[in-house]
């Protein structure tokens, strides 16, 4: 823990070195090959309360990402984002000591629970022109327009849409990253409008594993260990060891500077190579922004579509049984073994939407009050956002023999959910946000989320947003 | 499909690299190149402004706004001793990184321009895209240049947004601060006062004439007090002043002169009137199919000039850079009545500023105009056959414009089209409610009815009283033939 925080305030230090001072006129810097490296970050945490049963009523420290931003010259960037999600502490200790007959080796691992460190997003950008560049790295695949303005700080209540986290519709939840290269850039159109284009060729969404241990005693039985492989859609290999099978698109027209609306795709092959066949995964996305004065609207609607989602978890029952388990260990036998395996998410299709409406008010009063005394631009956003997902075809259980699937039970899933909520920003990328929300079950045997039975929850959530 | 995907990676920007290889990938300006974007190779004269105490708390009582430094660099932009304008580099904080652009400022104290030089944000960069600076333009002090308000933010860029709004304001106070309008040639005050005299039979009328934009130049107001009305008509003249150099075609000092004189050859920067007025006219003249043209100029001066340098459709206008050029050489704008209607309207405005609501400018009889507020006015409309006597009498409704385009005296107007000049005793009044509409749709009819009736005299009235009525519309006209003995409508 005392290694981490020292870390971020290292970090932190050395980003308020990289501030100006600005007391004084600065001296235009013109060089036009003017290097540059700018250390921000944004992140968010959070209380949440709610009507689950046996839910706990407390605080999460979210996310809080480190982003640099590197101008090389005028036309080469590198750009990265490091994601520490819910993390205090990772801490390892190894040791290696000779003993009584032997060596020992020894690992521990120490950390939180839901602990998560990652890269977001590492990306070399080489500008062609002033308008359109090459990009290449780990990149944000351009479906919808939330995975790619993903930023706490961006949004006005604080829970991200079920659309692209909570229920995801889009292949893998946000915010999803790939490793792979293509264009971005825009074209021009008369005055005021634009044409805003990304297209990138990438390693793409796959079905891939995760694997959780359980130890467990039970005296006077046999203790017993079980080893769940949970198998769902997650980015793509970044070790070089996957073909390039996706692609993704974005193409956004912006008539006027007051909003933009987009259409966007994925479309990508999501079977591992170990696997004997090739099921597709195609998405459609339809998005934009529009502002009238105060008022804004902003939304996201996505289709995604899985191929036969059968004959893939037909596969792997397949895979699984012609498997040889072996045991060498006469201790062995006094321990038994158990491996799950949980085909998590697969459906036939998934599509949802979600819509913000907001209203950005700056009331005289605010300003002199002690909400806003001493900001230049203090405004409180009475926002809803109207979230809905469909899950079609989920497999939900599958029964196999000898390799084949005998029976599948495949579910409807749907949600909704409400939010009303009012976000205070005192200035643009710091919001304190207050908000109620209420998932309703339209169908299937529970909320997706979060995953219980139950038909309604009810929630209240507020928490805080920066980004700096 | 691996294989497509694969080539596809390795293709796309291989091929965009090698089509893109002479395209300009220049980002950043310098503060010279910023300049001379705008002001060609004009004499640039870098002026250090110390802010004491005083000029601080002045400007940011004017603004609301903070004012840390301690100097600014004002880049003043002159040519052959006018003017041009005032460049400031401001460094706005976006999110937490300084952009540095130029704030160009006109003599008229508006923005003409607003130049990112350098942005060092990671996002909202967007902000450097003329759809966004364009709305600065024209802006001044008074504005409120704020997100939300008057000027639309880039969205995902609203900090970029609001710290080049925020430069702007804060320049434009600074340019006002320590270029006053005295300085300038904005006229929001009387250069050379005269006293107003009051009108015999009408209490609380008041009267002055001046000889400007070569005419009689007369203004009728009503006002409390003749001291009220001296000042007041005094600052309207002086604004018609301003505008005749700017305008005038006959003073090689003006600035349609130095146009004239240079934008065949490489694009000119004007000031915001002239870019008002030639954007409004080439606009006329695609709706009248070129029979009102600005570029008329040299038929004007010889009239057996070629038309091979006449037509809108040869002049090139930047609207980014605000800019002019001729795509020809010899071409020459004109602005004629264009230019009368555009101060008369202007100097309803100065009138208003000066709190008064009722008044008539009469440019030489060919653009009138009387202010939105006041009182009805009888004009009388000339007898194009007998000048001296009145075919009609027109009850002018406040806000009106009329506008006279005859032959009966001199023979000044031609058709753009053919390069004929027009002659004869004929007349076209056009009352419309703006004076461009209205100088437009005289000379349209005038031309147009001189190809229907050749050889016959008459007078015609033109009233587009609807606002926002376009050449297109629907018209009330009154056609009144002229051969002695005249008939006379009202």
């Amino acid at each position: 823990m005392t290694v981490f925080f020292r870390f971020v305030l290292f970090l932190v230090s050395m980003a308020s070195l990289s501030m100006p001072v600005f007391s004084q006129p600065a001296q235009p810097r013109q060089s036009a090959s003017e290097q540059s490296l700018h250390i921000g970050g944004y992140g968010s945490f959070r209380f949440e309360a709610n009507d689950i049963p046996n839910s706990a009523k407390g605080f999460t420290f979210r996310r809080f990402v480190l982003t640099t931003d590197a101008k090389l010259s005028d036309r080469l960037r590198v750009y990265s984002e490091t994601e520490l999600e819910r993390l205090l502490e990772v801490e390892v200790e190894k040791d290696a000591s000779r003993g009584a007959g032997g060596v020992k080796f020894a690992q521990e691992v120490e950390g939180n629970n839901g602990a998560e460190i990652g890269v977001e997003q590492l990306w070399l950008q080489y500008d062609l022109t002033r308008n359109h560049a090459v990009r290449g790295g780990i990149i944000l695949p351009p479906l919808g327009r939330f995975n790619i303005n993903h930023n706490d700080d961006y949004y006005d209540v604080p829970r991200r849409t079920l659309v692209d986290r909570d229920a995801p519709v889009i292949p893998v939840k946000s915010a999803w990253r790939e490793v792979g290269a293509g264009l971005i850039g825009a074209f021009d159109f008369g005055a005021n409008a634009k044409l805003s284009y990304q297209a990138y060729v990438m390693s793409g969404a796959t079905l891939n594993f995760n694997l959780e241990h359980v130890a467990q005693t039970r005296v006077p039985r046999r203790s017993k260990q079980e080893t769940e492989v949970e198998v769902s859609l997650q980015s793509g290999a970044v070790d070089g060891t996957q073909n390039a099978n996706a692609f993704s698109w974005r193409a956004a027209l912006s008539p006027t500077l007051a909003g933009e609306i987009a259409v966007s795709g994925y479309h990508g092959k999501y079977t591992p190579q170990f696997m004997s066949i090739s099921e597709p995964i195609n998405a459609w996305g339809l998005d934009g922004q529009w502002r009238f004065r105060a008022f804004e609207i902003e939304g996201e609607g996505i289709y995604s579509t899985f191929g036969n989602t059968r004959s893939v978890a037909g596969n792997f029952a397949e895979a699984v049984a012609n498997s040889s388990v072996e045991t060498s260990s006469a201790e062995a036998a006094r321990l038994e073994s158990e491996i799950e395996l949980e085909l998590k998410g697969l459906a036939r299709q998934r599509y949802g939407f979600w819509t913000d409406f907001k209203y950005h008010w700056r009331p005289a009063f605010l300003k002199r009050s002690f909400l806003g005394k001493d900001f230049d631009d203090p405004q409180i956003i009475p926002i809803v956002r109207y979230d809905r997902v469909f899950i079609r075809q989920e497999i939900n259980d599958l029964t196999f023999r000898a390799g084949a699937v005998t029976a599948v039970d495949l579910v409807n899933r749907e949600q909704h959910r409400i939010t009303a909520g009012i976000n205070f920003r005192p200035i643009q990328n710091v919001g304190f946000q207050f908000a109620y929300e209420r998932n309703g079950r339209r169908a299937g045997d529970r909320l997706i989320f979060p995953q219980v039975a139950v038909p309604n929850s009810n929630g209240f959530v507020m928490g805080a947003t920066f980004s700096f | 499909m691996n294989m497509r995907y694969g080539l596809l990676a390795f293709a796309v920007p291989t091929g965009i690299l090698t089509f893109a290889h002479d395209c300009d990938a220049q980002v950043f300006l310098t503060e010279e190149q910023a300049l001379r974007s705008l002001f060609g190779n004009s004499r640039i004269d870098r002026q250090e402004k110390t802010l004491k105490d005083g000029d601080r708390q002045a400007l940011i009582k004017a603004t609301g706004l903070r004012f840390p430094e301690s100097v600014f660099t004002v880049l003043v932009a002159e040519h052959d001793g006018k003017l041009l304008g005032y460049g400031l580099v401001m460094n706005e904080i976006g999110k937490s990184e300084p952009i540095t652009f130029m704030v160009v400022v006109g003599p008229d104290h508006r923005v003409m321009d607003v130049l990112v030089m350098v942005f060092r944000e990671s996002r909202g960069a967007e902000v450097r895209e003329t759809r966004f600076l364009r709305q600065f333009k024209g802006k001044q002090a008074g504005d409120p240049i704020a997100v939300n308000n008057d000027i639309v933010n880039y969205s995902g860029a609203t900090l970029s947004s609001k710290a080049i709004a925020r430069g702007v304001k804060r320049a434009l106070a600074v340019v006002k601060h320590f270029y006053p309008a005295s300085k300038s040639s904005q006229a929001a005050s009387p250069a050379f006062m005269l006293p107003a005299l009051p009108l015999a039979g009408a209490r609380g009328v008041y009267r002055q004439v001046r000889y400007l934009m070569g005419t009689l130049a007369e203004i009728r107001l009503e006002a409390a007090s003749g001291a009220h009305a001296s000042v007041a008509a005094s600052a309207a003249f002086s604004e018609i002043r301003r505008l005749e150099k700017i305008f005038s075609a006959h003073d090689p000092e003006s600035e349609l002169s130095y146009v004239n004189r240079h934008a065949a050859d490489v694009p000119v920067p004007v000031s915001a009137d002239m870019w008002a007025l030639a954007r409004a006219a080439i606009r006329y003249s695609r709706a009248t199919a070129g029979s009102v043209d600005v570029t008329v100029g040299p038929l004007v001066r010889d009239p057996k000039s070629s038309l091979s340098c006449v037509g809108s459709d040869k002049l090139l206008a930047d609207p980014r850079r605000r800019t002019i050029r001729f795509t020809m050489p010899h071409m020459q704008m004109d602005f004629g009545g264009f230019a009368k209607g555009y101060a008369a309207s202007r100097a309803a405005g100065v009138l208003h500023k000066w709190e008064i609501s009722s008044a008539l400018i009469n440019l030489g009889g060919s653009s009138i105009v009387t202010m939105p507020g006041g009182c009805h006015w009888l004009v009388g409309i000339a007898d194009p056959a007998e000048p001296q006597r009145y075919a009609a009498i027109l009850i002018a409704n406040p806000g009106t414009s009329i506008s006279c385009s005859g032959t009966y005296e001199r023979a000044h107007i031609f058709d753009p089209r053919t390069g004929e000049r027009m002659s004869g005793s004929r007349s076209v009044v056009a009352i419309t409610k703006s004076p461009l509409l209205g100088e437009v749709l005289s000379k349209t009819m005038l031309i147009r009815n001189a190809i229907e009736f050749p050889g016959r005299e008459y007078l015609r009235l033109v009233a587009a009283t609807a606002p926002g009525t376009s050449i297109e519309s629907t018209l009330k006209e009154t056609l009144i033939f002229t051969r002695r003995p005249p008939q006379r409508e009202t």
